[in-house]
């Protein structure tokens, strides 16, 4: 177990310090600079080149850059805010992104959860195609369509809710961009659990559990959800990419002060410091997760451990 | 009885049911029974893939994603040429026309100001009396119905790519890395390991910044990203198979690697990489979208459906008739994909119990 969790370790922190790599160079080789303002002189580029240290080799640059991230140091914001450190700028702005994302991968596993179950447990009925039609729907519709829709009849047609993001009213200005991002969460999670339960239920130990004359209860809490809860957590990766993404362009719509908004205002304004040090905390969630469910894994399943290889 | 007595004499003396001079036509008799004459549809040796092609068809919501992708692909051929007006054409005068349809749409629409609503028809404002614009016109006067078939073309163009990419790249990396195993399978695994552990939206996000923003650029980000999915399941299904009888046999043949690779095993695991190429299809559709809308997909004077989709959202609290064709065409097409992805996965792996 030990030498299974070293591993993974490993591989982790080989991802992302070629996260940091990677990141580096595609900006090296990105076009403009942030100082393109057509009005500058040559000295006076250069000489804001060497006040924030561009004048250097890029090996140098990196080898700086690297010792400044581990100290949790990202440099300061060329554009959108300027001199502002980059760690301060994103520090106010992550809860705000995390909690929508928390929320919204908690609303949407509870009701894919429930959709999942119902499905399985009523399997070739109504309840079953339409939580068929309904997981399709979830998953084939991008979020930000359900976002604009959302945005134009419940914020803009019937005045129900905040149209953007309004500092006033935090609590019910992130209700729309919740549920634009959970629909696909509780489709992926409504389709996995409906395979599951169904698997499960054909098992020969849910059988045998009804021919001991289990309750029904009993039967359903005990053997049926708990073991197919647990492969459910496999697409928790799957989803947590899809909450990223979805991010990016539900707060762009919404306008939340995120950091998908920041992320997105910053390619546009070619802010460096800002795009490296939030596709790095990108890279980072995405890393952690998959390690923890690695790690997870191991521990439920023997036999990953035992192979090594991810589980599938 | 006596059928047991032959044998046993054939047994002793193999000469009385193998003549020395063969066989003759006459030595044979037609038994022609009408009655029990009949097809054995219960045991009847169905190839794999015609099994599979009954599986598919089987399920309604299969056909009706199939139909549904067809008229989209033969709406995206025929679309721009059918209204008569170029998808780039602008004409300043007609901008902001909403859809007209003769005999379903007057083109008239209902603008929603804070001060109540009021309904207008510009086509009869501008005088244009035998005008129709099915799908209206966006802010530069160019036909969206045009447009959002053109669009739809780009789209289909990038998914045509995406398969590709699964095939070329993803589908002979994974193959490989599992048939040569050992160090070779190490190695690569683990570049996908680590390649997979970067969230794809990052290098995309910063490959279109490097990149001239237009299909190309996301054409490239899809061969970083793209294939990675198809190459471990195509890893997996060959380390499923290459230790079977029927590889060894080719192998005692004298076969060589690339021969019982390419011949022997490809052709056993098809059904499962076209599977996974009609997963990643919608993938990449969304990722053209998806990069439009936040501005880092195609350029702004170009036409796919992300772009059709991020023009309309600027204008959608006026017009909202903007965005909902080409945002019915996207849902469209994703639920055909997918749809379709679906009923292959059930139709060539029956009995994995993670097909739906």
């Amino acid at each position: 177990m030990g030498k299974y969790i070293v591993k993974k370790l490993l591989i982790a922190v080989v991802t992302l310090f070629l996260v940091i790599l990677i990141l580096f160079l595609f900006m090296e080789l990105m076009p403009g600079s942030p100082f393109n303002d057509p009005k500058l002189t040559d000295e006076q580029r250069m000489l804001l080149e060497k006040s924030y240290g561009l004048d250097q080799p890029v090996m140098v640059r990196f080898f700086i850059y690297l010792r400044n991230i581990l100290k949790g140091d990202f440099g300061v914001s060329y554009h959108l805010s300027i001199n502002t450190p980059v760690t301060v700028m994103i520090r106010s702005r992550l809860p705000l992104s995390m909690k929508i994302g928390f929320l919204a991968m908690l609303f949407g596993s509870a009701v894919g959860l429930c959709i999942g179950f119902l499905a399985a447990f009523h399997r070739g009925k109504a309840v079953d195609v339409i939580s068929m039609i309904i997981t399709v729907i979830g998953i084939s519709v991008p979020s930000y369509i359900f976002a604009i829709a959302l945005s134009y009849f419940v914020g803009f047609k019937w005045r129900w809710l905040p149209l953007l993001y309004d500092f006033r009213l935090p609590a019910r200005s992130i209700v729309m961009p919740v549920l634009a991002l959970s629909v696909f969460v509780m489709a992926v999670i409504a389709r996995f659990t409906r395979d599951e339960a169904i698997a499960v239920l054909q098992s020969d130990y849910v059988l045998f559990a009804k021919c001991q004359g289990t309750s029904k209860a009993t039967l359903l809490f005990r053997y049926v959800i708990r073991n197919s809860l647990m492969p459910v957590i496999t697409v928790m990766a799957l989803l947590l990419v899809g909450l990223l993404t979805g991010s990016l362009v539900t707060e762009q719509i919404f306008s939340i002060p995120g950091i998908g908004f920041l992320l997105s205002s910053a390619i546009t304004s070619n802010d460096y410091n800002v795009v490296i040090a939030l596709s790095f905390i990108y890279a980072a969630i995405f890393v952690t997760v998959r390690l923890l469910l690695d790690i997870l894994y191991g521990i439920v399943d023997p036999r990953v451990r035992v192979s090594g290889n991810d589980p599938v | 009885m006596d059928q047991e007595l032959a044998v046993q004499a054939v047994h002793r003396n193999p000469s009385i049911a193998f003549p020395e001079d063969g066989f003759k036509e006459e030595d044979f008799q037609f038994v022609k029974r009408e009655e029990g004459l009949e097809t054995d549809h219960t045991y009847s040796g169905e190839s794999f893939f015609r099994a599979a092609v009954h599986r598919f068809f089987a399920r309604k919501a299969n056909i009706f994603g199939l139909v549904l992708l067809c008229l989209l692909v033969l709406m995206s051929i025929i679309g721009p040429h059918i209204s008569g007006y170029s998808y780039d054409e602008q004409d300043l005068e007609r901008e902001g026309l909403a859809p007209r349809i003769p005999g379903i749409l007057s083109g008239a629409e209902t603008l929603s100001g804070t001060r109540g609503d009021i309904e207008v028809n510009r086509y009869e404002e501008l005088g244009l009396d035998d005008v129709y614009y099915f799908f209206g016109t966006d802010s530069l006067g160019r036909d969206l119905f045009s447009r959002c078939f053109q669009g739809l073309r780009v789209s289909l163009l990038i998914a045509l790519a995406a398969g590709l990419i699964d095939l070329v790249i993803g589908m002979n990396y994974g193959m490989i890395s599992g048939f040569f195993g050992g160090r070779t399978d190490m190695l690569m695994q683990q570049f996908v390991d680590v390649a997979s552990s970067i969230p794809s939206l990052v290098i995309v996000t910063l490959l279109m910044l490097i990149l001239e923003p237009g299909i190309g650029a996301i054409i490239i980000a899809l061969m970083l990203t793209g294939w990675m999915e198809m190459s471990i399941v195509a890893r997996a299904q060959v380390l499923k198979l290459k230790e079977q009888e029927f590889v060894l046999a080719a192998r005692t043949l004298g076969a060589g690697q690339f021969f019982i690779l390419f011949r022997e095993i490809l052709p056993n695991i098809v059904g499962t990489l076209i599977t996974q190429i009609m997963v990643t299809i919608p993938n990449a559709i969304f990722l053209e979208t998806f990069l439009s809308f936040v501005g880092l997909g195609l350029p702004i004077g170009s036409c796919s459906l992300g772009r059709l989709i991020s023009d309309g959202f600027d204008n959608c609290l006026l017009h909202p008739y903007q965005l909902v064709p080409c945002m019915l065409l996207l849902i469209l097409l994703m639920i055909a994909c997918n749809l379709i992805a679906d009923g292959l996965k059930e139709a060539f792996d029956p009995g994995n119990r993670n097909a739906v």
